[in-house]
C-alpha cells in the first residue's frame, strides 16, 4: 500500500467505518456514552452561571440561554482541536508500519467529533424554542453556520496536527491556548457591549462572529450581524496551506521521533 | 560488491529497483543545514524479480528495517532512487491500528482496510479470518476481552488474508502460542513457497535456506554482497567473526554510527 493506492473512494470508505467504529468505541469506553457531549456544557453552564450572574452579576436576561448556545458549539471546536492536533504524533507507530495519507488521522477525529456534536446541537435548538422563543426563518441560516464553523474547526485541526510532530512541546500547550481562545471569542459576554477599538478588535476573532451568529439566528430571530464568509475563506485557506504541508511531509512525519 | 550469481536477467520481471539509496534521520530538528542527519541508509542498490523470495541479512543497526520500510513506500529515498512497477508492496504487520473497545470483526475490518483492502475485500474473506483465528463467537466481542493470544491469533489472520503482491516480513513468522506458533508458521511458509514475492529479514539461518533463493547483506547502510544464498551467507559469517576478533581485542570502539 502506497501513496497511489489510496484513491479518494479509499480514503472516505475508510473515514465512513473508522467514524462509525469510533463512535461505537466511544460509547463503550464510558457508561453515559454520548450523554457527556450534554453534561459537559452543562456542568460548565452551571459554573459560568455562578460566576457570571450570581457573583459578578453580569449576566442579563435569558444569560442561561445565551451561554449554553456559545457553549456547545465552543465544545465542538475545543474538543476537535485537543484531539486533533496531537493526532499525528500519536499515531506514530502506525504510520511506521504501513503508508496513510496523514490527513485522514485528524479528519477521522472531526468526523466522529463532528457526528456528536450535531445530535446535541439538535437539543439546543429544542430547548431554546421550548423556551418561549418564537421561531423565526432565520433558523434557515443555521446550516450556513454550521457549514462555516466546521470548516474553520478543519482549517484549525489540520493546520495544529501537520505541525505539532515538528514542534512536539505544543501539544502541551494547546489546552492553553484554547482556554485563551475561549476567553476572547465572547462565549460569556455579548461582544456588543464592547467599545470602539476593542470591540473591532474581538471581532476579528471568527470564533467570535461564528459563535455571535448562532445567537442572532436562535436567541434573537435575525440573521447573523456580521459577514460569515471571511471565517469561511479563513478556514478554506488553512485547510489547504495544512494539505500541502502534509503532502509535503508525508514521508518525514514516520522519521520523526 | 560480490558476484551477481543471479544476474538481472529479463528486466521484465523486476517488480522493484533500488539505486544507489540513502535514507536519512534528522537526530533532532534543526533550522540550519543538514549536518544532523544519520544515514541510516548509505548506499543501497538491489532489485527484487517476481515470484523470488529475497533475503535480508545483516547485524542489527545495520539498516534492514529501515530498508523493508523504504521498499513498503512508507518513507522515501533522500538520495538515489527507488522504481517499482504498479504493484502493491507491504509489510506484515500485525494488529494495525486495533482499537481495544471495538469488536474482533471491527478491527479485523480497520485493520484490513490499513493494510490495503476495501471494505468488501475483507467482509468477503471474514469467515476464513475467523476460522484461521480459531476465534468462533467471541469476534463480535470487543478485543479488550481477548487474551494475549487471541489478538494475536486475530492480527495473523488479517495479515494473511491481505496478500500483497510483493510481501515483507521482518523477522516475525509464527505468532501465539506452541500451537497456533506452528500453525501460522506453516501458513506462512506456504504463502512464501507458493509463487510469491517475498523480502524476508531474518536472523534465523535454517529459515534462509528453507525459503530463500538469493539474499543481499547490508552493514552500515551499505549493500556489501548481493548473490547466492550460500555466497552471501559465508560473508555474513566470516565478517561477524572477522567484527568479533577485534572486539576482542578491543579494537572496535563501541558502535558509534558515525555519518557517511
Amino acid at each position: 500500500m502506497s501513496r497511489h493506492d489510496w484513491d479518494t473512494a479509499r480514503k472516505l470508505e475508510f473515514l465512513a467505518f473508522s467514524t462509525a467504529a469510533e463512535s461505537k468505541a466511544e460509547g463503550q469506553r464510558t457508561y453515559l456514552g454520548l450523554l457527556w457531549w450534554l453534561i459537559d456544557p452543562a456542568v460548565s453552564l452551571v459554573v459560568y452561571y455562578i460566576v457570571f450572574e450570581m457573583v459578578l452579576q453580569r449576566g442579563g436576561p435569558n444569560f442561561v440561554l445565551f451561554l449554553f448556545v456559545g457553549l456547545v458549539p465552543w465544545r465542538w471546536l475545543s474538543a476537535s482541536l485537543e484531539q486533533s492536533g496531537p493526532a499525528l504524533l500519536n499515531s506514530r507507530a502506525l504510520m511506521q508500519l504501513v503508508y496513510v495519507p496523514k490527513a485522514l488521522f485528524p479528519l477521522r477525529i472531526l468526523a466522529s467529533n463532528t457526528i456528536k456534536f450535531l445530535p446535541v446541537f439538535c437539543l439546543v435548538i429544542v430547548i431554546v424554542l421550548a423556551s418561549g422563543i418564537p421561531p423565526t426563518r432565520a433558523l434557515l441560516f443555521l446550516p450556513y453556520i454550521i457549514l462555516v464553523q466546521g470548516m474553520l474547526i478543519t482549517g484549525c485541526a489540520l493546520c495544529l496536527a501537520s505541525i505539532v510532530p515538528l514542534f512536539p512541546d505544543l501539544r502541551l500547550i494547546i489546552g492553553n491556548l484554547m482556554r485563551l481562545w475561549l476567553f476572547l471569542s465572547g462565549v460569556f459576554f455579548d461582544v456588543g457591549i464592547l467599545e470602539g477599538k476593542l470591540e473591532q478588535t474581538f471581532r476579528l476573532n471568527p470564533m467570535t462572529i461564528v459563535l455571535e451568529a448562532y445567537r442572532d439566528v436562535l436567541l434573537k430571530g435575525q440573521a447573523p450581524s456580521s459577514a460569515m464568509l471571511p471565517a469561511l475563506a479563513l478556514g478554506c485557506i488553512f485547510a489547504a496551506i495544512a494539505i500541502l504541508v502534509m503532502r509535503r511531509l508525508d514521508f518525514q512525519y514516520p522519521k520523526m521521533v | 560488491m560480490t558476484s551477481a550469481t543471479h544476474p538481472t536477467e529479463s528486466s521484465s520481471s523486476e517488480v522493484i529497483r533500488v539505486s544507489n539509496a540513502g535514507v536519512s534521520y534528522r537526530r533532532r530538528l534543526s533550522w540550519f543545514g543538514n549536518s544532523n542527519r544519520l544515514w541510516a541508509l548509505s548506499d543501497v542498490s538491489m532489485s527484487l524479480h517476481q515470484g523470488e523470495t529475497l533475503g535480508v541479512i545483516g547485524a542489527n543497526g545495520a539498516g534492514k528495517s529501515t530498508l523493508l520500510r523504504l521498499l513498503a513506500g512508507i518513507i522515501q529515498t533522500d538520495r538515489g532512487t527507488i522504481t517499482r512497477t504498479n504493484i502493491t508492496v507491504s509489510l506484515l504487520s500485525l494488529q494495525v491500528g486495533f482499537i481495544p473497545d471495538l469488536s474482533g470483526r471491527d478491527n479485523a475490518i480497520l485493520s484490513g482496510m490499513l493494510l490495503g483492502l476495501r471494505k468488501r475485500g475483507i467482509i468477503a474473506r471474514l469467515d476464513e479470518i475467523i476460522e484461521f483465528s480459531e476465534l468462533g463467537e467471541r469476534i463480535l466481542d470487543p478485543i479488550r476481552t481477548y487474551s494475549t493470544g487471541m489478538r494475536a491469533r486475530l492480527g495473523f489472520a488479517v495479515a494473511l488474508a491481505v496478500d500483497p503482491d510483493v510481501l515483507l516480513i521482518d523477522e516475525v513468522l509464527g505468532v501465539g502460542d506452541a500451537d497456533f506458533a506452528q500453525k501460522s508458521r506453516d501458513a506462512m511458509q506456504t504463502r512464501i513457497q507458493s509463487n510469491r514475492t517475498v523480502v524476508l529479514v531474518t536472523h534465523s539461518e535454517s529459515l534462509l535456506r528453507s525459503v530463500c533463493d538469493r539474499a543481499i547483506l547490508l552493514h552500515r547502510g551499505r549493500t556489501i554482497a548481493d548473490g547466492d544464498l550460500d555466497t552471501v551467507l559465508l560473508l555474513y559469517r566470516r565478517s561477524r567473526k572477522k567484527a568479533e576478533q577485534e572486539n576482542f581485542a578491543g579494537v572496535v570502539k563501541p558502535d558509534t554510527e558515525q555519518d557517511r
